[in-house]
């Protein structure tokens, strides 16, 4: 593992904390739908999946969950957090790494983001001892919005990234 | 595939795909089956405020405010319910606003307390 990828994941894991308790500090996007928000943080780690690679857009979500729960003064919250953020990078992972071309970066948002929100609902419903099924369609409609943002500024971020940075140059030298 | 190509992909082609439309269509299929599970609901009749501890219900036509462990202050009015007083950090319970229909929710996660509006033949099961 170089240097050079170590520092980009840590670059890439201070953005997304620094997304993550920025975007704390706002109002609720969605009033409709309780504690669902944008997700900048979630474009990171698609980010970190496309430039860096697969074990290190986990560990970047890793380090993000367990610091913010940490940061935002609330540490319990990593039991809503982390199994949903696990389960959802672990499904966009799948798809980028076997249909991306086909799947655009947008459809692969959503679905994380989809499965995000489903899966905190029901680690809440089990915490809490409350089924919350009726707040599913306000989060499904709330994450669908949101994912299709997130994938549209990984696209932008890639998009418009110096190539230099977005490509490990050591491996294509290796096989020039 | 390596990475690097990949990220000549999506520099240079369409920022959507053919198979887009699949996934978009799941996700639609999702909420509007979704819409149909939680949209089955009936008369508001009672108020059911689950704690770690405890669970309490009320009935949500007679006006009073409960105080919840400490935590949070529930208030029936008028046959509508909110939070109010939260110790919580986020305030997401205080932000969710009034609730009055049967199968509503409001969650106080940091302190997992769960107020839910109940009806006669409601499909939730509290508890």
């Amino acid at each position: 593992m170089s240097a050079k990828r170590i520092c980009k994941d840590a670059i890439l894991t201070a953005i997304a904390l620094l997304a993550f308790m920025v975007e704390n500090l706002f109002p609720p996007l969605f009033f409709f739908a309780p504690g669902v928000k944008l997700g900048v943080s979630n474009a990171v780690a698609l980010i970190t999946l496309i430039i860096v690679g697969a074990p290190d857009a986990f560990v970047v979500v890793i380090l993000k969950c367990t610091l913010g729960a940490v940061f935002a003064g609330n540490p319990f919250s990593i039991v809503y957090s982390l199994p949903s953020a696990l389960i959802s990078l672990g499904a966009q992972t799948a798809l980028y790494l076997t249909l991306f071309p086909h799947l655009s970066l947008m459809a692969i948002s959503v679905t994380g983001a989809v499965l995000f929100n489903t899966v905190q609902l029901a680690i809440a419903s089990i915490v809490a001892g409350a089924s919350m099924l009726p707040l599913l369609p306000f989060m499904l409609i709330a994450s669908a919005v949101a994912g299709v943002a997130v994938g549209l500024i990984a696209y932008l971020t890639v998009k418009f990234l110096p190539r230099s940075i977005c490509i490990d140059d050591a491996s294509e030298r290796r096989l020039k | 595939m390596t990475s690097a190509e990949r990220v000549d992909i999506i520099k240079k082609a369409n920022p959507f795909n053919n198979l887009d439309i699949v996934v978009f269509c799941a996700v639609i299929l999702v909420i509007a089956l979704s819409v149909m599970i939680a949209g089955r609901a009936k008369q508001a009749s009672a108020v059911v405020i689950t704690t770690p501890e405890q669970k309490l219900t009320y009935p949500i036509d007679k006006d009073r405010e409960v105080e919840v462990e400490g935590k949070l202050t529930v208030v029936i009015k008028d046959g509508k319910v909110y939070v109010k007083n939260a110790v919580c950090p986020d305030k997401v319970c205080e932000h969710s606003g009034e609730i009055s229909r049967s199968g509503s929710v409001i969650a106080c996660l940091p302190s997992g307390i769960v107020i839910t509006v109940t009806g006669e033949t409601d499909f939730i099961e509290v508890g």
